[in-house]
């Protein structure tokens, strides 16, 4: 629908112009003032006519190509040439032609003239648009308002100063100056696509200015005489800047082109490579390491036209060749023993490539033992400095493997240690969340390992807290009533964290249970259990561990030490606050029958309202959240005990719990953290 | 974490700088297996930079004993901070690792 509205403005103008022509051709209204007006009047409307329906074609035309449009142009500029050069061939060949086939003839080269112009104009006009902003979009449409306002000084009759044509022009230069050197459809041509269009342009510069020769001369020369009073192109701003605009664009896209010309082989090749980059992050991107490997192998092999090679893929520390080409492994251990290979890839100076680029030289290989005259090592270390493989690259000649190819290699390694670093942070994302996992389980085991009451005894009071932290460890307490006046009390840490570490506190439990049906003096107790432990524990774990045997008929508690933190003891009697001290090395760490050397069993009187706090490393170690960073450490508990041991065991523990919460003020999430309280209330 | 290895006159001495925790351990796990894999057995341990020692670094260390005793070979600790002492007389680990105050100390008890 727009496209036949729009046509009807071509019909309109054509109308107009040719309705104006047959009033030349009637030549009494070209005559007089009145008609000259009435037909200067039409040319006007002509022209606005002319410009809307060639702006608007413009507009909704499809080809984007400039190819194609300077193919367009060409075409209809060599048919404008052959018509418009008519009445100038004729009028050299002095041929008569009755004045009425005269201006016709010349009118209708005219008129032809006139579509080309405004037709390449306005296909310019997607040039020029190519990567548009608003900026151009509104330089574009003043320059529209100035070419009517141009059509204008056509009118006869109306007398006008020579300045106002003068100043259209300046406006229209103004105008038309930036439009002319929007010319970034020059950086998207192709290959020869530059030379193609290079060559339109040079023939459409000759057409162009064959053409205005031919304005001029036809103006200036055989038919002003014949009165043809003006011909619409004399002092014509409108075409003057029509075709000025069109000149200019076409001699700026052409200099432009011509320099850019030496220029666009580096583009090019930049561009090329830049794809070929994302090629490979593509394909390296969506595999696993081994096949990333072999494909960054196979794109170096390709890329530096090597004769033959191979490559290492390292797993567990162990090299493997993998692949190799054109190679036999004979000849790869060899040469693999002659440049040093393994030496090479310890250097701690880790290099990105080693290149040998003439072997036999330096006695590498022999004439007629192998082809091959130059190597290139280039090592894949990944993102933490592990050599992740080798890739050898060979070639049949000397000095084979020069900077450029050595350098493009290096870039494709860079991307593949990419995709390394990819696949890594996905397994560790996996690992993270098989951790957390791994922690809520421990948790699990730790609450139910764990007594959290304790029933009413008739000697004494227990209280005791848990608290779990993010990342859960092994502690454990537990008692034992082994008879009327006697009780085992135990308190432990399992060296590491996560479910194994719940794991070997459940094995501590089973061992624990066990043992104390057996009743066995404090530091044997020690003993058989560093002995039970030894062998299901792993060698980099060891447990912490205190056990205390009481004994309510004597009024005695004796225990042992294996290296977990001391007892803190308040004598009720002396009325102080005290660690004690003592020799005791943690289960686990000696494995042997030598660890009865290094416990030790004491005994301690009992009072009523004595007091024993037995804690986990998690108590003393937690941080403080203030800037200091300090560890709430043993003093704090030590007066905390001080301060409270008049108060049932239950309040002490509440109140070691809410001192050390105020501390660390929640902070402390890093272990997890124990304390049992003990307190005599009979005996 | 950072360790630093020193290797001359037979003797491997390792800089530990930093903290000596759970994650860092596995690095030093490393360091001593290719020292025991390089018959390296008589290993100085600068403790002068090392802030802190978690259960998990001393299991390294705990893990490794017998296996250098094997070899007739030692643990050498020395220039350690008392925090990092205290850890260790904590869990009786002073009676079976030898810990001096100076590097000199360290070198005459190895070469001794």
């Amino acid at each position: 629908m727009q496209n036949r509205t729009n046509k009807l403005y071509l019909l309109l103008g054509s109308l107009l112009y040719w309705l104006s022509s047959l009033g030349f051709i009637w030549g009494e209204l070209a005559s007089s003032d009145m008609g000259q007006f009435l037909l200067s009047l039409l040319i006007i409307c002509s022209l606005i006519a002319h410009l809307w329906f060639f702006n608007q074609h413009s507009k909704h035309d499809q080809t984007f190509e400039a190819e194609q449009i300077f193919t367009k142009v060409l075409t209809f500029g060599i048919i404008t040439f052959a018509i418009a050069i008519v009445p100038f061939v004729l009028g050299k060949m002095d041929i008569l032609l009755t004045y009425k086939w005269e201006v016709i003839i010349r009118r209708f080269s005219a008129y032809i003239y006139l579509l080309f112009f405004l037709y390449t104009f306005t296909i310019y006009r997607k040039l020029m648009h190519i990567r548009k902003d608003t900026t151009i979009i509104r330089q574009w449409d003043s320059l529209l308002v100035v070419l009517v306002l141009a059509s204008l000084c056509n009118l006869k009759g109306v007398p006008f100063s020579n300045t106002f044509p003068i100043l259209l022009y300046i406006m229209g230069a103004i105008m038309l100056l930036p439009l002319i050197f929007r010319v970034k459809w020059i950086a998207l041509l192709k290959g020869k696509e530059k030379w193609l269009i290079l060559l339109f342009l040079l023939v459409l510069l000759t057409i162009n200015t064959a053409l205005i020769g031919l304005y001029v001369y036809s103006d200036l020369g055989v038919y002003t005489d014949q009165g043809i009073n003006q011909s619409m192109f004399l002092s014509n701003v409108f075409m003057g800047l029509v075709i000025g605009g069109v000149s200019a664009y076409h001699l700026a896209s052409f200099l432009i082109l011509l320099f850019y010309l030496p220029l666009s082989s580096v583009i090019e090749e930049q561009k090329s490579e830049i794809k070929s980059y994302q090629e490979i992050s593509k394909v390296l991107h969506k595999e696993g390491d081994r096949e990333t490997f072999d494909h960054l192998f196979k794109v170096c092999f390709a890329t530096t036209l090597s004769n033959s090679g191979w490559y290492i893929y390292i797993v567990d520390g162990k090299g493997e060749i993998v692949h190799t080409n054109n190679i036999k492994d004979v000849d790869i251990q060899l040469l693999s023993q002659r440049i040093g290979f393994e030496q090479l890839m310890q250097i701690e100076a880790k290099r990105g490539y080693y290149s040998f680029p003439d072997l036999k030289k330096r006695r590498y290989v022999f004439t007629n033992e192998m082809p091959y005259r130059s190597l290139l090592v280039l090592p894949i270390f990944t993102q933490n400095n592990s050599l992740k493989g080798v890739i050898c690259l060979l070639k049949d000649f000397v000095y084979g493997f020069d900077a450029d190819l050595i350098n493009l290699c290096k870039s494709y390694i860079d991307q593949a240690k990419l995709a390394f670093e990819n696949t890594r942070l996905i397994k560790q994302t996996i690992e993270d969340a098989r951790y957390k996992e791994e922690i809520e389980i421990a948790t699990k085991v730790q609450e139910a390992l764990i007594p959290s009451s304790f029933p009413k005894l008739e000697y004494c009071e227990i209280a005791a807290f848990n608290q779990s932290a993010r990342d859960v460890g092994g502690d454990y307490y537990d008692y034992s009533m082994i008879d009327d006046y006697s009780m085992a009390v135990v308190i432990g840490d399992v060296s590491g964290k996560g479910a194994a570490a719940a794991f070997h506190m459940a094995q501590m439990k089973g061992i624990f249970q066990a043992l104390i049906q057996l009743c066995l003096p404090a530091d044997n107790f020690l003993v058989m259990a560093n002995h039970s432990i030894s062998n299901c524990l792993e060698k980099n774990r060891f447990i912490t561990l205190i056990y205390l045997a009481f004994d309510f008929g004597f009024r005695n508690f004796t225990y042992s030490r294996a290296g977990h933190c001391p007892i803190l003891y308040y004598n009720a009697e002396q009325d102080e606050v005290s660690y004690l001290q003592d020799e005791g090395m943690g289960l686990g760490i000696i494995r042997n029958n030598s660890y009865t050397n290094f416990v030790e069993a004491h005994q301690v009187d009992l009072h009523v309202g004595d007091v024993i706090v037995l804690y986990t490393d998690g108590l003393v170690e937690g941080r403080s959240n203030s800037e200091k960073n300090e560890p709430f450490g043993y003093e704090r508990l030590k007066n905390c005990l001080r301060a409270y041991n008049q108060q049932s065991a239950a309040e002490i523990k509440t109140k070691i719990q809410d001192k050390f919460n105020l501390f660390t003020k929640g902070r402390n999430d890093t272990d997890d953290t124990a304390v049992l309280v003990i307190k005599i209330k009979h005996l | 974490m950072e360790i630093r290895q020193y290797f001359n006159e037979g003797l491997l001495t390792l800089a530990i700088e930093g903290d000596l925790d759970a994650a860092s351990s596995i690095e030093m796990d490393n360091v001593i297996k290719a020292a025991y894999v390089g018959q390296k057995y008589h290993i100085l341990i600068n403790c002068k930079l090392l802030n802190y020692i978690s259960s998990a670094g001393l299991g390294v260390f705990i893990s490794y004993l017998e296996d250098f005793k094997a070899q007739r070979g030692s643990f050498v600790f020395f220039e350690m901070n008392e925090e990092v002492y205290g850890v260790f007389e904590l869990l009786g680990l002073h009676n079976i690792f030898n810990i001096v105050k100076t590097e000199t100390e360290a070198k005459n008890l190895l070469n001794t």
